[in-house]
């Protein structure tokens, strides 16, 4: 069973369970498998094409320092062939190109010949089909894709028979020549220098011999070993990782090297003249742990958003008693430009663009309007301007340009209540409740329930009589509530009159 | 001839690889190598990143990040050493673009649990019968799932067939009830 067929879908029988089964006992296998099930996606593609441009991407570099090589074989082979056949011309007055090639055992074709390819792409194609079967992680580059990764390397360099390989020198196979057909020859050993190479080995080894080894184990305050954790020497590039048991080895050439020792969700350890046995024990770090936050993108609510937001209350919009909210802005926020034009008109971040639309995004209680110019300032209870990135990671592209959250201040669930509070107003009802004299209602006794809206100045309007005593006395009531004092808030509001 | 070579090369373990890399310095060897893991490079990305390009991105810059330094490190393990690479490349990557990640408690608990080898070692009788008494004794759903998986041999496609379950319940049923098996059997070995 492959993982690839796995990701594809297929994810019955004995091979999918052995999968299954090793993923418990293979975290590398189950974050992978898990990511796979978490983001959709043809990821099977995916893996194929980019291991195709792998294959293509070593294979061309690979062959990069040889290419060099290869034009000078080039140039030689055809300043030979010229030679050969001027020589065969005049000594046999027959000989072409043609024949030279056809004659000569050691001559060599500039580029392969197709029937070569079109061999060495069933070869691979074969050993593809072949390899399938295995229950085993080797890449799998599409069929398909094949030919991607044959044909740049096409009609590139030289090709040489495979009489001129000299396998015990050169490790050759047939991957090599098929990706990069300018494999190394032996006429070519000339070029290459063994002298160096070997010098280069021995001054190697001697450097290796001077280093010190340091070695040693890193746990956390349980005495748990870490793995992964990055073990680098101060100042330089040498570093290693933690293996499975949290064991290092690290080889030094510095008289006295400094070690730190780095791992997510730990304080970083340093060790300066460590030991040749250096245990490190790496304490749990407080700061780190807050980095990962959980968070639910979807609410909408300020308090629930990082980033640069800017708040103006209702009282703020009030001072500026304009009829605008965009000149009720004016000056009021950071970074965000109102100008009191005869539109509307609020830049955040500047103008993002000359040829779009600058307008940020409006979300009126909510809901994404395009415009605002329609709206009192005294209706809004607060604004919000949302000016970072992640904003838009809510709302879209729409909000590149910054949001407007306006939340109304009808859309506040407070009830009305008077100016003064509930208990001087029940005072205020009680003290100055009058009877008009001389009517039928003078002696009756009850209380009288009003109903009423409060309008924009505060003010009760619609009222209403919800219950009832008697014609004059319900009259009475009506005017003690226009005589009081003002309402906060809006909607409905009920007073109670005690006769 | 050069076809059986082809084979051998594949068939290369990875440090075998990782040492032609590091002596020949072709790159080729390397990028075998990556393409081995590359899936489960992949998949890890995915887990992380949450986003299909920018875990093609990560990928192919861990590989291009390790190919000039792979040779400089001291690697006993390369799937692990990866694993741990890959790990911190993504890390790195949240870091840097301070996004909060969205964690998955309960898979990542369920997962990260070490209860690895249960069942598959060698059982003694004794473990045996404490096996089957703490079996009767877990909760039936995870009875059914970890019954059909260790010992029917189905895959969790098929548990979820079979069941009715939920894919993401049949994997963390079967977790639990390995967790809740151990701690059973540990606890009446015990006793006895």
């Amino acid at each position: 069973m492959n993982l690839l067929d796995y990701i594809k879908g297929n994810r019955k029988g004995k091979g999918a369970r052995k999968l299954e089964l090793d993923a418990m006992q293979d975290p590398f296998l189950a974050d992978a498998m898990e990511g796979f099930d978490s983001v959709k996606g043809d990821h099977a593609d995916k893996i194929s094409r980019m291991q195709a441009q792998i294959a293509a991407r070593t294979a061309s570099s690979s062959s990069a320092d040889k290419r060099f090589v290869g034009y000078r074989i080039a140039v030689a082979a055809v300043v030979l062939i010229a030679a050969l056949s001027g020589y065969l011309t005049l000594m046999n007055h027959k000989s072409t190109m043609l024949s030279a090639q056809e004659n000569q055992q050691d001559t060599f074709y500039i580029y392969a010949p197709e029937e070569y390819l079109a061999k060495k792409r069933a070869e691979l194609t074969q050993l593809q089909e072949e390899s399938k079967g295995k229950a085993s992680l080797n890449p799998i580059v599409k069929v398909e894709n094949l030919n991607e990764i044959i044909q740049p390397f096409e009609p590139m360099y030289v090709y040489y028979p495979e009489s001129h390989y000299d396998r015990d020198r050169y490790d050759m196979n047939s991957s090599e020549q098929l990706l990069a057909v300018a494999a190394t020859p032996s006429v070519q050993s000339d070029y290459i220098l063994p002298e160096s190479i070997s010098h280069t080995e021995t001054a190697r080894s001697e450097v290796a011999e001077s280093r010190n080894v340091i070695q040693g184990r890193v746990t956390d305050q349980n005495g748990e070993p870490l793995i992964g954790v990055s073990i680098a020497i101060k100042g330089t590039n040498t570093g290693t990782l933690t293996d499975i048991d949290g064991n290092y080895s690290l080889k030094s050439n510095i008289e006295s090297p400094e070690l730190v020792a780095s791992y997510i969700g730990f304080d970083s350890a340093e060790v300066s003249n460590p030991f040749a046995n250096q245990d490190i024990t790496m304490k749990e770090s407080q700061l780190a742990l807050n980095e990962v936050v959980v968070t639910g993108h979807g609410a909408l609510k300020k308090k629930e958003l990082t980033g640069a937001i800017s708040t103006v209350e209702a009282k703020d919009l009030a001072l500026a008693n304009t009829s605008e909210v965009n000149k009720a802005l004016e000056g009021k926020m950071a970074g965000v430009q109102a100008k009191s034009n005869d539109d509307a008109k609020i830049r955040i971040r500047g103008a993002g663009s000359i040829s779009t639309d600058e307008k940020p995004l409006y979300v009126l209680d909510g809901v994404p309007v395009s415009d605002i110019s329609h709206i009192s300032p005294s209706d809004i209870e607060s604004m919000e301007v949302l000016k970072d990135a992640a904003s838009t990671a809510i709302y879209g592209s729409r909000a590149s340009n910054g949001i407007v959250l306006i939340t109304t201040k009808k859309a506040s669930n407070s009830k009305p209540e008077p100016y003064t509070g509930w208990k001087s107003y029940n005072k205020y009802l009680n003290d100055n409740k009058t009877r008009t004299k001389g009517s039928d209602c003078e002696k009756k006794k009850g209380t009288v329930e009003l109903e009423f809206e409060v309008g924009e100045d505060g003010k009760p309007i619609n009222i209403r009589v919800a219950k009832s005593v008697c014609d004059s006395l319900d009259n009475d009531a009506i005017s003690l509530l226009r005589n009081g004092a003002l309402w906060n808030g809006k909607g409905m509001a009920k007073i109670k009159v005690k006769y | 001839m050069n076809f059986f070579k082809k084979h051998k090369k594949e068939d290369d373990t990875d440090e075998e690889l990782l040492n032609k890399y590091r002596n020949t310095n072709d790159s080729e060897y390397f990028g075998l190598l990556y393409n081995r893991y590359m899936p489960l490079v992949y998949g890890v990305c995915l887990k992380y990143l949450q986003n299909e390009d920018k875990a093609q991105d990560a990928v192919m810059e861990i590989f291009e990040m390790l190919l000039p330094k792979v040779a400089g490190y001291e690697i006993k393990v390369f799937k692990t050493w990866l694993y741990s690479v890959v790990k911190n490349h993504c890390f790195h990557i949240l870091k840097e673009n301070k996004r909060e990640l969205t964690v998955d408690f309960d898979s990542n608990l369920m997962e990260s649990d070490s209860v690895l080898t249960l069942l598959v070692e060698d059982v003694d009788t004794e473990r045996e019968k404490a096996l089957n008494k703490c079996l009767e004794k877990l909760p039936e759903p995870q009875r059914i799932a970890v019954y059909k998986f260790f010992f029917e041999d189905m895959s969790y496609a098929e548990i979820v067939e079979n069941t009715g379950f939920h894919l993401k319940s049949v994997k963390s049923y079967i977790q639990n009830g390995k967790r809740n098996l151990k701690n059973c059997i540990e606890s009446s070995v015990k006793e006895e």
